[in-house]
C-alpha cells in the first residue's frame, strides 16, 4: 500500500483515534498531519512491518503524550473553559452526568487519558497499551487504576453535590 | 459508571473529528515536499544527521530570490580548510531515460553524489549516482560498459546496481520513485562516464571552527533551481556531520531562540536540546517523536536569502556558532546555469 492509499484509506481512523486522545479535533488534525508527514519519509520501513496502521497510532500517542506541540506548555482549565471544551466535542453535552464526566476525562494527566482511550476506545489490553506506550504492563495497570478511581471518585462528588 | 458509558463517551468524542476529505490534500503535499528534500538529503548521507532536526528549519528555494551580492569579509583566522571551493565532479551519467535534469551536486574529499529529478520540484522521480570508497558489495555480479557490476537482490534497496570504478572507488546508481528501478539503473550504470568539466561550487567557505574538529573534511553541496538555490558547506567525519552553515531561501523562523545581531545583520541563536523532558527514553519511535531541536544559528542577510548554521553529531556552545558564522567568508555566487530554469 503506497502512502496515498494509507491516507485515503486510513485518515478518517486516525482522526477519529487521535479526536479521543485529545479531546479536541483542532489538535487532532495537528497531531494526525505531523505525525503522518513524519512517517511518509520512511514509509517503505513502515510497510514492511506486520501492522503499520499500528505503528502510526503508536506514534500518534506518543505524539500525544510528548507534549511538544502547541500544548507543551500546561496551562490548568478553569472549570468553565473544560465546560466549554467539553460542550464542543460533546453532543450529550446537555446531560449532567455525561457533561461531568467528560470534564474529569479530559482533565485526567494524558498518560491516564491515553491509557482509558486505548483501553476503551480501541479496546486493547493492558499488555498491549505496554507494548504501544513503551512502559512495562504494571505501569499501564497503575495509570488504569488511578484514572478509574479518579473518574469514579470524582463522578460519585459530583453525584453527591447535586 | 461502568464501561460501556465510557466507550460510549469515547465513541461520542471520536464522532466529532474533522472530515479527512478537507485535511489529506494538504497533508500528501506537505508528505511530498518532505520526502523530496530528504531524498536529497540522503544523497549527502546526512539524512540520519539531520533528522533529528525540527521540519521548520529545512527551507526551501523560493523562486525569483537570487543570492544577494556578497562582499567577502576579512578575517584574522586562515581558513582551516577548503582551499578551493570548486571540487570537480568525476563522474557523469552519458544516458538518462528522457526528461531527468541535474538537481544537485554534492561532493566532499572522497565521496560524491549527482541527483537528477524528472517533474517538478515536489517530484520523487529520483536518480542519485553515489561515488564513495567502500568494500565489495554484495549482490550478483556481472560487467555494465566494461566495468565491473554488482545488481542488488533486494528490490528494496536504495542502490540498484553498484559500479566499479577504480581507484578502490565504487559508484552506486539509486532510482527512487520508479517500477522499472532496476532496469533503468542498469542502463545508467552501462553508460557511466567520466566528466572532470563540472563543478560542485558555492560561495561559502570556513574562516574559523574550533580545532576540535580538525579531524573533520569539508563537504559541499548546491541544489534548486538556476535562480534560487541552496548551498551547503559540511565539515564531516567519516560518515558524521559535525556541522553545517547553509545559505538558502527564507523559511520560517523556529520559535524561541536568543535575539543577536551577527554580519551586521538580524541574527537568532538556538541552544538545542531535548524540547521535551518527559518524552519516552529508548522506544523506537524515539527519533520520531521526541521533539530533539538541533543548536543553530540563523542570519537574515535580506532579500529573503538566509544563512544558517546547525550543530550536527557533536555539541557546538552558542559562543563558537557565533564565531564560525562572524569569520564564515562568503563570496561571489556560483555558476548555477546547469540546474534547472
Amino acid at each position: 500500500m503506497t502512502f496515498e492509499e494509507f491516507v485515503a484509506a486510513r485518515l478518517g481512523a486516525l482522526l477519529r483515534y487521535a479526536t479521543a486522545l485529545t479531546f479536541d479535533p483542532h489538535h487532532a488534525d495537528d497531531i494526525v498531519s505531523e505525525v503522518l508527514v513524519r512517517a511518509s519519509t520512511r514509509w517503505r520501513r513502515i510497510t514492511r512491518m506486520d501492522q503499520p496502521e499500528a505503528y502510526v497510532k503508536r506514534m500518534i500517542v506518543n505524539e500525544f503524550i510528548s507534549a511538544r506541540r502547541r500544548s507543551a506548555k500546561v496551562v490548568p482549565m478553569s472549570h468553565e473553559q473544560l465546560d466549554s471544551a467539553a460542550a464542543a466535542v460533546d453532543p450529550h453535552a446537555g446531560l449532567p452526568e455525561r457533561d461531568a464526566l467528560m470534564r474529569q476525562v479530559s482533565a485526567l494527566p494524558r498518560r491516564q487519558r491515553a491509557v482509558i482511550a486505548l483501553r476503551y476506545f480501541e479496546g486493547h489490553s493492558f499488555d498491549e497499551i505496554a507494548e504501544i506506550l513503551g512502559v512495562r504492563p504494571s505501569t499501564v495497570r497503575v495509570h488504569a487504576s488511578q484514572a478509574l478511581a479518579r473518574l469514579r471518585m470524582d463522578v460519585t462528588t459530583v453525584g453527591e453535590n447535586r | 459508571m461502568n464501561d460501556d458509558v465510557l466507550r460510549g463517551l469515547f465513541t461520542d468524542v471520536a464522532d466529532q473529528a474533522h472530515d479527512p476529505v478537507a485535511l489529506a490534500p494538504a497533508i500528501l503535499t506537505r508528505a511530498r515536499v518532505r520526502r523530496q528534500r530528504r531524498g536529497l538529503l540522503a544523497a549527502a548521507g546526512t539524512t540520519a544527521v539531520l533528522g533529528a532536526a525540527t521540519s521548520a528549519v529545512w527551507p526551501r528555494p523560493r523562486d525569483g530570490a537570487p543570492a544577494p551580492a556578497i562582499a567577502t569579509p576579512s578575517s584574522a583566522v586562515p581558513s582551516p580548510s577548503i582551499p578551493d571551493p570548486r571540487v570537480r565532479m568525476k563522474y557523469r551519467p552519458s544516458w538518462l531515460p528522457k526528461g531527468f535534469v541535474e538537481v544537485s551536486r554534492i561532493a566532499g574529499p572522497v565521496s560524491q553524489t549527482r541527483s537528477f529529478r524528472r517533474g517538478g520540484p515536489e517530484s520523487l522521480e529520483l536518480i542519485h549516482l553515489f561515488l564513495d570508497a567502500g568494500p565489495e558489495p554484495r549482490g550478483k555480479r556481472t560487467t555494465l560498459g566494461g566495468r565491473t557490476a554488482w545488481l542488488t537482490r533486494n528490490p528494496d534497496d536504495q542502490t540498484q546496481v553498484t559500479l566499479d570504478v577504480g581507484d578502490g572507488r565504487k559508484l552506486g546508481i539509486a532510482v527512487v520513485d520508479a517500477q522499472d528501478r532496476a532496469e533503468i539503473a542498469r542502463h545508467v550504470a552501462a553508460k557511466i562516464v567520466e566528466d572532470g568539466s563540472a563543478v560542485a561550487e558555492i560561495s561559502l567557505g570556513f574562516g574559523w571552527y574550533p580545532e576540535r574538529f580538525s579531524r573533520g573534511a569539508p563537504e559541499v553541496s548546491i541544489d534548486g533551481t538556476r535562480n534560487s538555490w541552496t548551498e551547503v558547506l559540511r565539515l564531516k567525519d567519516g560518515g558524521r556531520m559535525l556541522f553545517e552553515v547553509e545559505l538558502g531561501a527564507d523559511h520560517p523562523r523556529p520559535d524561541g531562540g536568543e535575539r543577536s545581531t551577527l554580519r551586521g545583520r538580524p541574527a537568532w541563536v538556538y541552544e538545542g536540546g531535548l524540547a521535551d523532558p518527559s518524552c519516552p527514553p529508548s522506544t523506537p519511535e524515539q527519533e520520531i517523536t521526541c521533539g530533539v531541536s538541533t543548536a543553530q544559528t540563523r542570519v537574515e542577510l535580506g532579500r529573503g536569502r538566509i544563512l544558517s548554521l546547525r550543530q550536527g553529531a557533536e555539541d557546538l556552545a552558542v559562543d563558537e556558532m557565533k564565531r564560525i558564522v562572524t569569520e564564515l567568508r562568503l563570496g561571489p555566487a556560483p555558476d548555477t546555469s546547469w540546474l534547472p530554469g
